[in-house]
């Protein structure tokens, strides 16, 4: 965030790959783990927290979208104001900061408070161990973690809401976002392994109503985080691996009986930043779903009282002189075949097998012109102009007629063009 | 006999040139611009930023830039920066200082650090 690069006099390209964020250098990440907390020498001054970012958008799909793309959207070719966003973002203390966002949906025309996480961090010497202690309070399970390759700060990091969406999707897949608030607590112990573990719970109806968030989670009892992950970086690499998960018990609207959901999975990083003008980056995460669906089965919105879903994304960056970018990735979702849970019925948004199997592809290309050190704007302003290209080979379970209604899954395919500028 | 005392003498000082002729500090002008400047000033009476100004560190006690708050671990080390002590630390900075403030990863190449540690040393 530019309220970070204030605080902390130091350029974009300190903290984040390609000049522009999420995608965080072992600074951005130390940063992080430190509680948003670091600063410039002798101080900044508190309106140096506050931050705020727009991204527009033009979005084309390979067969229009009979009835709009979105309620006030035309069928294909829409031009958007994705979203304005507001952020408290940077030290409250010493070794406490916070990231806090509040979204302006151009598409939903609806006000949220969107990803929160306030933490303490500090470093100290634990029996001759450099090792960071920590804690995160946030609304969104993988928000606070350090590294690309989770759900919450992975590729890509913008994509278009006028595009029709796959069903199915694991609940570390933002199932959760904004609408429970949560604690965890994490380590990162001499430079090499990191932990976190965390709980959460639902937000209250009330206090949803006015966060402007989903009322579609209930959870029978607090969800359980957990997260591990071996690291060496250097100056110019990083290497990762790790594992994490995701156990949650939720009520379906209207019935005791409870829906169990356990995700787990594996992910890495790779990172090669040289000597900056040539970066290489790598981020890829297999995570499976488990599904007890006592709930949804006793009421009739599941054929099976069990179900999974397997995930895999992997994508592959190039940055030339941290200006240039290019980034071709995949993905590929698997699951049970459940008509009452997929199917739908609908077109466009259905599936006519109940399968939620979707895989494809994308790539990118983007230019961030400012965010070093003797950039035009300096810390005051940061643009990143992208155009991304989604194909879907398999979608909601078919590669044709897949919804019944005669739309194949390349009709889907999407081309995005997006202008984010944060300042 | 003489020819075995010739080559050692030859070798002993090719070895004694050797660091001289190893280390570049035109290259460690541009590794520190790409790793260092961004936190470091370097010039005589230049601004301390997120990391206190490196003008004359080499042969400086740790922890002693007047009005910058450094770490507890960094202030308390008891450490003076030579060519020794800054090999160890740029190696590799929370596993010789556990606890500073300087999160840098540390350099990964040690030809690396011997052209940073050149110079920095030329900042007198």
């Amino acid at each position: 965030m530019p309220s970070f690069a204030r605080q902390t006099d130091e350029p974009c390209t300190s903290c984040h790959i390609g000049s522009f964020g999420p995608e965080l250098t072992a600074r951005g990440r130390s940063f992080k783990l430190l509680g948003y907390s670091e600063q410039k020498d002798g101080g900044s001054p508190w309106w140096e927290r506050f931050s705020g970012m727009v991204l527009g958008s033009f979005t084309a799909t390979g067969k229009k979208q009979e009835g709009g793309a979105a309620p006030r959207y035309g069928s294909n070719n829409n031009f958007a104001l994705d979203q304005a966003s507001g952020f408290v973002a940077g030290r409250i203390t010493e070794s406490v900061g916070a990231f806090i966002q509040l979204t302006e949906s151009g598409i939903d025309r609806r006000f949220v408070v969107d990803n929160v996480d306030i933490r303490f961090g500090k470093a100290f010497n634990i029996g001759g161990v450099d090792t960071i202690l920590g804690l995160s309070g946030n609304n969104n399970p993988t928000v606070s973690d350090p590294y690309n390759s989770l759900a919450a700060w992975g590729h890509p990091y913008v994509s278009s809401a006028l595009t029709p969406s796959p069903v199915g999707s694991p609940m570390l897949n933002g199932g959760l976002t904004g609408q429970v608030y949560g604690v965890s607590a994490y380590t990162l112990v001499g430079g090499l392994l990191y932990a976190e573990a965390g709980f959460y719970d639902t937000i209250s109806h009330d206090v949803r109503k006015a966060f402007g968030t989903g009322y579609d989670v209930a959870l029978a009892h607090p969800a359980t985080y957990w997260r591990l992950a071996l690291q060496q970086e250097s100056n110019k690499t990083l290497y990762q691996v790790g594992t994490f998960g995701l156990a949650v018990a939720q009520r379906p609207t209207g019935f005791e009986a409870t829906d169990r959901f356990l995700d787990y999975g594996v992910d890495a990083s790779f990172q090669w930043l040289g000597d900056r003008t040539h970066i290489v980056t790598a981020y890829g995460r297999a995570m499976r779903e488990e599904q007890v669906l006592n709930g949804s089965f006793a009421g009739g919105a599941s054929d099976n009282p069990k179900n999974h879903l397997t995930q895999i994304r992997g994508n592959l960056s190039y940055w030339y002189q941290q200006t240039y970018g290019l980034t071709v990735g995949g993905f590929a979702n698997r699951g049970s075949l459940d008509a009452l849970a997929y199917g739908s019925g609908d077109a466009i948004t259905g599936s006519a097998t109940g399968q939620p199997n979707t895989n494809g592809w994308l790539a990118e290309v983007a230019w961030t012109p400012f965010g070093k050190r003797d950039s035009w704007g300096g810390s005051f302003a940061n643009l990143k102009l992208g155009l991304q290209y989604v194909g879907y080979n398999r979608f909601n379970g078919g590669g044709r007629n897949y919804d019944g209604y005669g739309r194949n899954a390349a009709d889907n395919n999407t081309l995005y063009a997006f202008l984010w500028l944060a300042f | 006999m003489r020819a075995p005392i010739l080559m050692a003498g030859a070798l002993g000082a090719l070895l004694l040139a050797a660091p001289a002729m190893a280390a570049d500090a035109v290259h460690g002008a541009r590794l520190f611009d790409t790793e260092c400047a961004d936190c470091h000033t370097v010039g005589k009476g230049g601004a301390n930023r997120k990391g206190p100004n490196l003008f004359g560190i080499l042969g400086r006690p740790s922890g002693q830039i007047e009005g910058y708050k450094y770490s507890d671990a960094n202030r308390t080390a008891g450490v003076t920066w030579d060519a020794a002590t800054l090999t160890k630390y740029l190696a590799a900075p929370k596993k010789a200082m556990p606890g500073t403030a300087m999160r840098f990863a540390g350099f990964d190449d040690a030809k690396d650090i011997g052209d940073v540690i050149a110079y920095l040393s030329t900042l007198h």
